[in-house]
């Protein structure tokens, strides 16, 4: 295990960032190369989701997982994610795997059939986490800063939950991502229902249930008029991103200056911004027009 | 890898007796808020007094998202979002999974990807200077979703469906 990360890190982007919002990965592999930190792709395959594939088959969910994680030991390089989702299944099934001799001989006899063996030897972070200890370097990096901005941040259930293993920042009352954003002088501007889920759990199985969820919080996020709503994670970027319209279709109701949508916006693409890369591209793949220049 | 489901409902059930029905995950559910008729207090309840027949067929299980706030929160620990899963995971042994996670699962199956690529987005990352992407070893994740009995879960649950079609 290097503590430091001086080799760098296998990036795992997971499903829905590459083949849907590759504008996020653009903007964290700018980021990266900012911070000089090295990163090299492996062909890893889907993290598998923690809520879909695990509640349809908690074995294979593990077991495939084991799978990514041995990849990236064979490289012996952390993982650094980029999705909640992928966060959680990675760290949670390495801390079982680490921590429960009997599941990990099982899903090593398996492994063994394609000549892998899991070890334990890697650890699993999310790009966030990288960032908050970075933030003093990348304070000093700010070249735009965004003191005329109001931002809401989200930060998603995957990125917290579960905590005991997880311990990525307080689960009620997380601070990292908003810490980040001030770092780019950003203001951050409380709203009620901060906590609550991006409700993307639902969207395939209770549809309306999902987007009245998604509705609860744009409808507190709008009232504080913010310029720009951030997020962590693929996911519920798609929820509110895309989200907000159909809330729109369904109840009519219109959130964001002139009820043109509310900006929601990945933090390492306000990163970049920030930190002086020309984002004109991956802004323009966004349905709501972001308020920067 | 499969234990009898006896065994299973045994480890489900014995964590959730210490419930003392504060309902303080009902309160904090996002979808309980917005769907009562998705009441993890009311859930661990019926468990309790032994109504596991009648959660396990309902459809509301799978209403849950999977938030784990209710995890989080519960006074007595018990892990309402895992018993959850492992409700689900009951429920697909009896072909019960809803369309929308079978299509995740079939997609999964057919390219070790839950999402499946577009033209447009390819075109999108050729614009953006990202390299190609690289993608998994298929027949790996397939053997292990045959072995891991994945693969004969997704046939029955998609037989049980009648717009199925054969794999
Ligand atoms: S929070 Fe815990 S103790 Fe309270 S009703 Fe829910 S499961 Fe029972
Ligand atoms: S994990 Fe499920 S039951 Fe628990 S709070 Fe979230 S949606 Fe509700």
């Amino acid at each position: 295990m290097n503590e430091d990360n001086s080799n760098g890190f296998a990036l795992f982007l997971g499903c829905t960032i590459p083949l849907r919002y590759p504008f996020i990965e653009s903007a964290s592999r700018k980021v990266l190369n900012a911070l000089n930190i090295k990163i090299k792709d492996l062909p890893f395959g889907c993290c598998p989701d923690p809520n879909g594939v695990q509640s349809f088959h908690d074995d294979t969910w593990i077991l495939l997982a084991a799978r990514n994680l041995c990849i990236a030991e064979e490289e012996n390089l952390d993982i650094l994610t980029l999705c909640n989702g992928c966060y959680e299944t990675l760290k949670v099934a390495n801390f079982k795997l680490q921590n429960n001799k009997e599941v990990r001989n099982k899903i090593n006899k398996i492994l063994a059939e394609m000549g892998k063996e899991y070890r334990g030897i890697i650890r699993v972070r999310h790009i966030l986490q990288l960032l908050y200890e970075l933030r003093d370097k990348i304070s000093n990096m700010v070249v735009r800063p965004l003191f005329d901005y109001r931002f809401a941040t989200h930060y998603g259930c995957h990125l917290l939950r579960p905590f005991e293993i997880l311990q990525t920042d307080n689960p009620e009352h997380p601070i990292i991502l908003d810490e980040l954003v001030q770092v780019l002088n950003g203001t951050i501007v409380p709203y009620l229902k901060k906590g609550m889920c991006c409700g993307a759990g639902l969207y395939s199985i209770d549809y309306n249930t999902s987007l009245e969820i998604i509705r609860e919080k744009m409808v507190e996020v709008n009232r504080t008029k913010a310029d720009a709503m951030v997020v962590t994670c693929p996911t519920c970027f798609r929820q509110y991103e895309s989200g907000q319209f159909l809330v729109r279709k369904n109840v009519g109701e219109y959130y964001g200056k002139n009820g043109k949508g509310i900006p929601i916006v990945y933090y390492t693409e306000l990163l970049a911004f920030a930190l002086n890369y020309n984002m004109s591209d991956e802004f323009k793949q966004h349905h709501v027009k972001l308020p920067f220049p | 890898m499969t234990e009898h489901p006896k065994i299973i409902l045994d480890r489900i059930l014995s964590p959730a007796r210490v419930c003392y029905q504060c309902s303080t995950c009902a309160g904090g559910c996002p979808v309980f808020c917005n769907n009562p008729e998705m009441n993890p207090r009311l859930i661990i309840e019926k468990l309790i007094l032994g109504q596991v027949e009648e959660v396990l067929t309902s459809s509301y299980i799978w209403n849950c998202g999977f938030c784990l706030i209710c995890t989080q929160r519960c006074p007595q620990g018990v892990d309402l979002a895992h018993i959850l899963v492992d409700l689900k995971n009951l429920s697909v042994k009896r072909g019960n999974t809803p369309v929308g996670v079978l299509d995740e699962m079939k997609t999964l199956y057919l390219t070790g990807l839950t999402q499946e690529s577009s033209k447009t987005v390819l075109n999108r990352r050729k614009k953006l200077n990202l390299p190609e992407i690289q993608y998994p070893d298929l027949s790996e994740i397939q053997k292990i979703m045959d072995v891991s009995g994945f693969n004969d879960l997704l046939k029955l649950n998609l037989r049980k469906e009648e717009t199925s079609e054969p794999l």
